[in-house]
């Protein structure tokens, strides 16, 4: 049995998890700090990289997983967002002489560790030929987040992680309730003899498809199954937050990807109709949902909902789907990891309201500024990245096979609400005059040097992949398109 | 397995206890005496894979189900309430929608072709014995389970680091007070 | 290795719920009786389930018996006494006149407690002895059930005797008896780890999870019982065996659960007459089931020392009771451990060693180092 080339990136994970857990029990307190923080983003980094450069021509198997081209850029996110997840929890780490106004992590080792085991279990969803390892794979990358949502010692960080305790127990439930019933009706639990055996006629597998994808829905937030978000946004720690809001959501439409292109591709138009029904709530209730919110973080978990409607919207279509939706994603999670940098600045020594907000562009023009294209992007307006991202889902959902254009006349719309409420945070930042109370309770807004550069970097990468043919055209490469 | 006048009698003694205990589970408003009725529920369940033939996975039933996960909750309710606690109270809007939803769930059940026959997706039980297990999990091949086999360690791992690291009790006296004083001024 | 003569039939549900298929000469009789020579009907079947039924009864109440009168003429002993001598021969029948004195009492209720599961909690520890007592062959046609998955069925049904302590103790409503619940619950989760591990080292030992083939696999001399025959890891495990299953039966040095200077009664503070009786009951049924599966696993069970000697019943007797010797001399000779000592114990010291010495133990077996 080789080794397949592609599948050096997850022993590479694998082993920089245990190399976090290691130094983390084993060293010295001044070793441990350099190795368990910077070893892991560099980590993570050089991880991404090794993605692209051993992406597979075509599918490499070893036994029973299976490394997919079109899975490369998606692993690639994983690798960016927890990376950057890493990097944004600089400021509630010990021992770097910062602090953060609800406190500090209780173990910065454990939570670094806890992200790598996470992205781990993203690769292996990503991986899976079978619904064993695709449950086994989902669970690993989301029981951490239960961990990793506790790390702070208040309030709101219990409920959170109580919260999601419960309710991913329950989506898991479902998804095992699903799967069970995809068993019974296709024989097997492979996705090779499942993609023959599970055609739309047979009511046995209705049940197991809509179960599994109730699971998912709760994973990716998407309405219905969405009362869970704010609340977890709101209370998890800064980077969790930021990790569950991106890679989270892109293991869960990997995974979906991956079981409709797999074993559900039989199901066809009826499966269309699903989406269609998830994209259209999604983007509704998302959106009238961030329409009313004072808190940053809250509202960053009403527009995600909303934002996978649009994603949802692509799933409709057909073979554009996969690199459009990678596309979407990369950029997703690069708008959203610069607002929660912003925001953990901000948050460091004040409550995450817009209140608070006011007056940003004057005491601290960078951040401002990073917010605004960060606020640009997820609204989609070019020359962003994120104006393409929503471009390309908009084409997926028309092409021709799948022409639908009240879908798209929909989303259109919806586009154009959310855009109402993006403009709204950049009117706080930079319009609105902060009232006297505002500003006597704020203090001055401290930013670390390697959060300085990592959000510059990313504002460039976020107008590069916008401006940039190359970068949108390697992408669809990569995705095999 | 062919069925006799004792398998028949087993069979509806078993699902009249899962049901009941079921029911009993969720409608009793002392947690402890829902987690017991839970408890039979579950004892019920391994009585039915029992008569299937399948003693592994009633076993494991048992072990895993009763022996950890309802004994779990108990500790858990142990720690949070004692005798005179008040429950909350269900509304009856609640009822209603749990009953509305487990209406839904059986007539998506039930939709299914009552028709149809469903053969028994494994009916030799050799292929269930703990020996053929065992062999299945370790099979690097594409017809066994290896990677998730070895993917679940690192999920037991984390899940177990994780939960001592939040369950540790903090020291006191170990908060990070010169951070504090220090953090702020930058 | 020897290869094991017994081979668990492949039966199907409905004959393996007739128990004694063809085994003992009372057996049969039923089945004459009821016409059924060959293979059993409703009726011979529900005869022979009773009467098994009765014989563990009438075994667990003996075995109790004599188990209380064998401590408290150790104990005696032990403390330079003599124990007790009035009833009857050596004191013999001082039990059965305790056993009288419980069943006569009140059974009584505390005002504020919870009946359902103060009465439930006396009644689960025996249920899950006399499961335990049907699994454990006794001589080489002397067994109720033989599943496959002996050994896998003793550890599920080993976990749940907790059960009972806890929910006992949350329905009595009394702090000292939660406090002895919690710490039950807390104690036996751990330990059960260990315990589980010491079954899964015979499992790999001797391949079978079948109590019967570990049995007939330990034939001939005692160099071939498993204790001696892994060097080194049996000896080990049996060690570790005897260290979690006191600790599993809430013996001293492992008592917390009832610690009398700290709790009172521990879970039985508030239990009497007839309830308390059951628990005691189930204590010392416990303590013989532990002692014979550690002689079914480590010593050869039934199986004489030497090839010479018949093999029977009285060779698991004789070995269990050096066992709860074991267990009685430890109650008299430790102190109690604290809680959080007893936790450190089992994390700390039990669990990493017990997991290298099933290492070890599979470096043997690979290397085919047994002797």
């Amino acid at each position: 049995m080789t080794l397949p080339t592609a599948l050096w990136t997850d022993i590479a994970l694998g082993s920089l998890a245990c190399i976090i857990l290691l130094s983390e029990s084993l060293l010295g307190p001044r070793l441990r700090k350099a190795i368990v923080f910077h070893g892991a983003w560099i980590g993570l980094v050089l991880i991404g990289i090794l993605t692209v450069c051993t992406a597979p021509e075509s599918e490499q198997a070893i036994g029973n997983y299976l490394i997919r081209p079109w899975t490369i850029p998606f692993r690639l996110c994983f690798c960016i967002a927890g990376a950057l997840s890493v990097l944004l929890s600089r400021n509630l780490l010990s021992g770097t002489g910062h602090t953060h106004r609800r406190g500090l992590l209780v173990s910065g080792g454990v939570h670094i560790f806890l992200i790598i085991c996470s992205t781990l279990g993203m690769f292996v969803v990503t991986g899976a030929q079978d619904l064993i390892t695709f449950l086994v794979g989902i669970e690993l990358a989301t029981i951490p987040l239960y961990v990793q949502a506790a790390m702070l010692r208040d309030d709101f960080s219990s409920e959170a992680s109580a919260k999601y305790l419960i309710i991913g127990s329950l989506s898991t439930a479902f998804t095992v309730f699903g799967i069970s019933y995809l068993y019974g009706a296709g024989n097997s639990v492979h996705f090779d003899t499942l993609a023959q055996t599970l055609t739309a006629d047979k009511h046995f597998a209705w049940v197991g498809v809509i179960f599994v994808l109730a699971g998912i829905g709760f994973k990716l937030s998407a309405a219905p199954f969405h009362m869970w978000a704010p609340d977890i946004y709101d209370g998890a720690p800064p980077p969790v937050t930021a990790y569950i809001a991106s890679s989270s959501k892109a293991a869960g439409l990997a995974g979906l990807i991956l079981l409709v292109y797999g074993p559900f591709q039989q199901l066809g138009a009826d499966l269309e109709n699903i989406f269609m029904f998830l994209a259209i709530i999604s983007m509704t209730i998302g959106n009238l949902g961030a329409l009313r919110q004072k808190r940053f973080n809250r509202f960053m978990a009403w527009s995600s909902v909303a934002q996978i409607g649009f994603v949802l919207m692509a799933l409709t279509g057909g073979d554009l789907a996969i690199p459009s939706i990678a596309f979407y994603l990369l950029v997703y999670i690069i708008g959203n990891f610069i607002a929660f940098f912003v925001v953990n600045c901000l948050a460091s020594n004040r409550p995450e309201t817009f209140s608070n907000m006011r007056g940003l562009s004057k005491q601290s023009p960078l951040l401002a500024l990073c917010l605004l294209i960060s606020m640009f992007s997820l609204a989609g307006i070019p020359p962003l990245g994120g104006f393409f991202g929503k471009f390309e889902l908009f084409l997926a959902a028309a092409q021709p096979g799948h022409e639908h254009f009240y879908l798209i006349l929909f989303a259109a719309i919806n586009a154009v609400v959310s855009l109402y409420y993006y403009m709204i945070v950049v009117k706080d930042i930079y319009i609105t005059e902060p009232t006297h109370a505002d500003n006597s309770t704020c203090p001055a807004i401290a930013i670390l040097p390697s959060q300085r550069l990592t959000l510059v970097v990313l504002v460039i990468a976020i107008i590069v992949l916008g401006v940039w043919p190359a970068a949108h055209s390697w992408i669809f490469t990569l995705a095999g398109s | 397995m062919e069925a006799t006048l004792t398998t028949d009698i087993l069979f509806y003694l078993f699902s009249a206890a899962i049901l009941g205990c079921g029911l009993m589970a969720v409608t009793v408003k002392n947690l402890l005496h829902s987690a017991i009725a839970l408890m039979g529920c579950l004892f019920g369940t391994a009585g039915l894979f029992l008569l299937l033939d399948h003693e592994f996975v009633a076993l494991m039933q048992i072990l895993v189900y009763i022996g950890g996960v309802v004994i779990f909750i108990i500790y858990a309710v142990l720690l949070t309430t004692h005798l005179g606690t008040r429950y909350l109270p269900a509304s009856t809007l609640k009822y209603i929608s749990g009953v509305t939803l487990a209406a839904i769930v059986l007539g998506l059940v039930l939709h299914i072709d009552p028709q149809a026959t469903h053969t028994a997706v494994n009916p030799d039980r050799t292929a269930t014995t703990i020996d053929a297990i065992g062999y299945r999990l370790l099979d690097g091949s594409t017809n066994g389970f290896l990677i998730p086999f070895e993917v679940i360690s690192v999920l037991l791992l984390s899940a177990m680091i994780g939960a001592a690291t939040i369950a540790k009790h903090q020291k006191p006296g170990a908060t990070n007070d010169e951070d504090e004083t220090g953090g702020s001024a930058s | 290795m020897d290869t094991s003569t017994h081979q668990p039939v492949q039966q199907s549900v409905a004959e393996r719920l007739d128990p004694h298929t063809a085994t003992t000469p009372l057996g049969d009789w039923v089945r004459e009786l009821c016409d059924a020579p060959d293979g059993g009907n409703l009726l011979s079947m529900t005869i022979n389930v009773i009467i098994i039924i009765i014989a563990i009864c009438a075994f667990s109440s003996l075995t109790a018996m004599v188990l209380v009168w064998m401590e408290r003429k150790l104990a005696g002993r032990f403390q330079r006494r003599l124990g007790p001598t009035r009833t009857g021969p050596f004191g013999l029948l001082q039990t059965a006149a305790d056993g009288l004195k419980l069943f006569l009492k009140e059974g009584f209720r505390p005002n504020a407690s919870d009946p359902f599961t103060y009465y439930l909690a006396p009644l689960l520890p025996l249920t899950g002895a006399f499961m335990v007592l049907a699994v454990i062959p006794f001589g080489p046609s002397m067994w109720i059930a033989d599943p496959e998955l002996g050994l896998i069925f003793i550890s599920a049904i080993a976990g749940l005797g907790v059960l009972a302590l806890l929910i006992g103790s949350w329905g009595s409503n009394n702090k000292y008896s939660l406090m002895g619940g919690l710490r039950a619950g807390a104690q036996a989760i751990s330990y059960e780890v260990s315990l589980i591990l010491c079954f899964l080292l015979i499992v790999l030992a001797s391949g079978e999870t079948n109590l019967l083939n570990i049995v007939e696999g330990q034939q001939g001399n005692f160099w071939n019982w498993w204790i001696i025959k892994l060097p080194g890891a049996g000896f080990i495990a049996f060690i570790f065996f005897i260290i979690t299953s006191t600790a599993e039966l809430n013996r001293t040095p492992f008592d917390t659960t009832e610690a009398e200077s700290e709790l009172t009664g521990g879970f039985h503070t508030e239990y009497s007459g007839i309830a308390f009786s059951m628990f005691f009951l189930a204590e010392y049924v416990h303590m013989f089931i532990a002692a014979a599966i550690g002689a079914t696993l480590f010593l050869g069970g039934y199986n004489a020392p030497f090839e010479f000697l018949p093999d029977g019943w009285w060779w698991l007797m004789a070995k269990s009771y050096a066992i709860i010797f074991l267990y009685i001399w430890f109650r008299w000779t430790f102190p109690r451990l604290r809680i959080d000592q007893l936790m450190a114990l089992e994390w700390k010291f039990l669990l990493p060693l017990s997991l290298i010495n099933l290492v070890f133990a599979g470096i043997l077996i690979a290397m085919g180092w047994i002797l």
